[in-house]
């Protein structure tokens, strides 16, 4: 009984879904959906990212076309999504430490965040489409707006995720221990902050 | 906690015809909605090769070559992607596992109604293919560029981009059905259920779900950049004249995910066989932990090999030795299995209902199938048997047994558990021969063929000096695909009939020992009507030397009282 | 329950490191631009993907408390990542002598 109650009865009671009410290996089970679900997201990324480094090796010319991509709000946007990370999993770490109110804070400027980083891809992009570069452009150009784009579908995602589970946590009537939902939510949030880790060096600076 | 319990099995007792049986979040309704879109699939899939066949028997008679070519990649694809995937991984993993675990429903219930529906989108979507200008996709079912990437060489630029938006979303929808069945699996399980003593099947879908979630992957990203390449036109994978894209990298990333596929529709399919091996001989499988033990060396395997579809690709040279040499390396788990499930049968006191002689059926017809893929696997034959009738024949000698004959070994066995009622013997008997038999005559004479050299995808091969004395290969091939079709038609009429009308089945009509035995047939939302599954037993407890009965549950049904009185400290079983 | 043996380690250490090792790469590809250096163009990019690495060891060890997981999670990231390099390895021959005209 001692251990139901510790037990994380998420929103959608997941554990009680056994019948015995309790995880065989002492992971709840959504975090244990959730690497799964991250471990095919690594092999997504992962594959457009050794198909283009394939590319890459195969054309060494790719370099004229990575030097006309915007460095700046790449590096910028770089440093949005680390901040991003820091907040949400600071917001865990106050969740675990019931200090709800200072968790709404950091989740909220991990929405910032992500909400920043789609303004500044959404200026690169203009800038890239003005100088005359569009997905017809090349291989190097399709992967670029492939990738990236791909990649800001994610943050757009995370972005809604994140302002979902605020939305969640923050209701009066608590379904259970939020610190279960943050921590899937930083999960996510942190994933498509290491996607971005590899495509910074990919495609702005080498 | 214990209010908590009571509270949601209440409010779910109540729930409308909607809620119940369309938007269920009940795995075993899930299944049976997965069931039943898989076999009008299959039914579509089977009309398909019924309009090509006859073509292939008397050419020019039915088909134009350019339906030729829609009819036998819709063919192709609809079988793996609507009918295997849904049957095996869809249908059985959704009734088996929680069940046999002994868990309520899934982990994730309403990621499971999900999963379901977007698969109907996604039949919609393809269904809706059939209907374009153009017609369906007609570039093969391993949609190879370019002829995929660039829709002036097949003129269906509209089924090609709905073909693959389909398959996007199937492959969604089995992904959100693999992270339920992997989590249920490693998280589910009921106290004393260590993963040593999970029912084969339930090993054999967890493997298969972790295969298709590593395997599938990389190819969502590639279907994903092939669409860009028919709608925008970037080039990834497609060739101009100044474009660089590269043709033979989709054929890396489809096998890459191809090769795993196929152990993905073939091992539940043995997993199934395992199954009804153990309750209809009356002895415990031979050898678990090695079919355990060999699946997972087979699944690791599967990861090294996508090579050997490519050796006459223009694939690099040095790779395809290293291909060849874990081709051949991986029918040594196979073959532990398949050893396994012979030893199985021997001595066994065997009872030959439908369920048993598919299963036989698809054992025996899968040896055939693992064999000859031993001529592919080395590449100096492939260069000679590479896209001839040869393919054709083992790939459906594997398929066929592993898919459809495992997937009717299932549906007879688990039918009580999905109805409350059972099929009928007699014409089940029927079904298995005329099955069986049809089959064999459907695909055996095609190993001939593809040795004299019958390229495979051909519209006609009457106008080929060599290969035109062989054209009676393909009117007996017909007549047993004629066969093999009409035969199904009982199973269509039983299978109705019997969900209404058929013999009422009680708990454990085949006195098996696995855990969904424990529960009533059908079961009721939530599984075990408020009481808990222990696990007590090994899962293949036949008969046993002092007990009465011949076979011993694998568990117990005991209150909820219970469990908690004993309190919950007690193991839950090795890891 | 999970949640009663997750530490949590100094954050706002390892976000400081992050941002000082984005700082070394950009420096990297100033100092070491291709446009510029085409000889120490596979030095850069080595550099540069080693502090990504880094970086992305950072992230997953300490954002994502992989430091403090069990084995079964650890593995939901190693299989992907080796079979990405057995990915990578399988369809390089290809890629370097087909592409290479």
């Amino acid at each position: 009984m001692h251990q139901l109650e510790n037990t994380n009865v998420g929103i959608e009671s997941l554990e009680s879904q056994s019948a015995v009410g309790q995880s065989s290996v002492g992971i709840p089970s959504s975090k244990v959906g959730m690497w799964v679900f991250l471990s095919g997201e690594v092999l997504i990324f992962g594959g457009l990212i050794i198909t283009c480094v394939l590319f890459r090796l195969s054309y060494p010319q790719w370099h004229e076309f990575s030097g006309e991509t915007n460095a700046l709000t790449g590096s910028i946007n770089t440093f949005v999504l680390i901040t991003g990370s820091f907040t949400i999993v600071l917001a865990h770490k106050m969740v675990d430490e019931r200090n709800l109110r200072s968790a709404y804070l950091y989740i909220f400027l991990t929405i910032i965040s992500g909400l920043l980083f789609l303004a500044i891809k959404a200026i690169e992009y203009a800038g890239e489409i003005e100088h005359g570069y569009g997905f017809h452009s090349g291989p190097f150009w399709a992967f670029y707006y492939g990738l990236t784009g791909f990649h800001a579908v994610h943050v757009f995602t995370g972005t809604v995720i994140n302002t979902v589970v605020l939305i969640l946590i923050s209701r009066k009537k608590k379904p259970g221990n939020p610190g279960s939902l943050v921590e899937n939510a930083g999960l996510f949030w942190h994933f498509v902050d290491i996607v971005w880790v590899f495509l910074l060096p990919l495609f702005y600076l080498s | 906690m214990e209010s908590i319990i009571t509270i949601e099995d209440a409010h779910t007792e109540h729930q409308g015809f909607i809620r119940r049986y369309i938007f269920s979040t009940d795995h075993k309704v899930i299944a049976i909605q997965y069931l039943i879109t898989a076999l009008i699939w299959a039914l579509t899939a089977a009309l398909l090769a019924l309009f090509f066949r006859t073509e292939l028997a008397s050419p020019g008679a039915i088909l134009t070559p350019e339906s030729y070519n829609a009819s036998v990649t819709m063919h192709g694809a609809i079988m793996i992607f609507w009918v295997a995937m849904p049957l095996l991984i869809g249908a059985f993993a959704n009734l088996c596992i929680p069940l046999m675990v002994g868990a309520k429903d899934m982990a994730f219930p309403g990621l499971n109604m999900l999963s379901y529906w977007v698969f109907f989108i996604s039949s919609i979507v393809l269904f809706s293919s059939f209907f374009v200008p153009g017609g369906p996709a007609p570039f093969g079912w391993t949609i190879y560029p370019p002829l995929s990437a660039d829709p002036r060489f097949t003129g269906a630029k509209m089924g090609g981009i709905l073909f693959l938006f389909a398959l996007i979303l199937e492959f969604a929808s089995m992904l959100m059905g693999g992270i339920n069945y992997i989590t249920t699996t490693i998280n589910l399980r009921t106290r004393g259920l260590s993963m040593m003593r999970l029912p084969i099947i339930v090993w054999m879908q967890f493997i298969a779900a972790l295969i298709f979630l590593l395997s599938v992957t990389p190819l969502v990203a590639g279907v994903g950049f092939l669409l860009l390449d028919v709608i925008v036109g970037t080039s990834f994978f497609r060739v101009t004249a100044q474009s660089q894209g590269d043709p033979l990298l989709w054929q890396h990333i489809f096998w890459f995910f191809g090769h795993p596929e196929v152990y993905v529709v073939l091992i539940p399919g043995l997993g199934i066989i395992a199954e009804v091996f153990a309750s209809h001989t009356r002895k415990p499988i031979f050898g678990y932990k090695s079919i355990v033990y060999a699946t997972i060396a087979s699944a690791i395997l599967s990861f090294v090999v996508w090579g050997h579809h490519m050796f006459v690709s223009g694939m690099n040279p040095s790779l395809s030795y290293p291909f060849a040499v874990t081709t051949i390396a991986i029918s040594v788990p196979f073959s532990v299995i398949l050893v396994c499930l012979a030893l199985t049968l021997w001595n066994g006191s065997i009872r030959f209902t439908s369920s048993f002689l598919f299963a036989l059926g698809s054992f025996v017809a899968f040896i055939i199938g693992g064999l000859t893929g031993l001529f592919l696997g080395a590449q100096v034959l492939d260069v000679y048997l590479h896209d001839t009738y040869f393919v054709i024949a083992h790939f459906h000698y594997t398929i066929f047994p592993s898919v459809i004959l495992a997937s009717f070994a299932g549906i007879y066995y688990w039918f009580p558990k999905m109805f409350g009622r059972k099929m009928s013997e007699s014409w089940g008997k029927v079904h298995f021969w005329g099955t069986f038999i049809g089959f064999n005559i459907f695909a055996f004479p095609l190993f001939f063929l593809g040795i004299a050299g019958g390229p495979r995808r051909y519209y006609d091969i009457t106008h080929i000096d060599y290969l035109r004395h062989f054209q009676w290969i393909h009117v007996l091939s017909t007549v047993g695909a004629i066969l093999l079709i009409a035969s199904q038609a009982p199973f269509i009429i039983n299978f109705f009939v019997s969900i209404f009308k058929g013999k009422q089945a009680e708990r454990n009509p085949w006195k098996a020992t696995t855990l969904e035995w424990l529960a009533e047939s059908p079961p009721p939302h939530h599984n075990w009507n408020g009481m808990v599954p222990i696990v007590v037993n090994d899962p293949y407890e036949y008969s046993p030397e002092e007990e009465r009965e011949d076979f011993k549950p694998q568990g117990i049904l005991i209150s909820r009282e219970e469990v908690f009185r004993e309190g919950t400290d007690a193991p839950i079983g090795k890891h | 329950m999970a949640n009663k043996h997750l530490t949590h380690p100094n954050y706002l250490l390892v976000w400081i490191v992050l941002c000082g090792l984005t700082t070394l790469s950009i420096l990297t590809s100033v100092i070491l631009n291709p446009r510029h250096h085409i000889e120490f163009r596979y030095l850069a990019a080595f550099i540069l993907f080693a502090l990504a690495g880094i970086k992305a060891v950072l992230i997953a060890l300490n954002f994502m408390h992989l430091r403090f997981e069990k084995i079964l999670i650890v593995c939901a990231v190693l299989v992907p990542l080796t079979l990405l390099i057995i990915a990578f390895f399988g369809f390089m021959p290809d890629a370097i002598v087909t592409l290479k005209r």
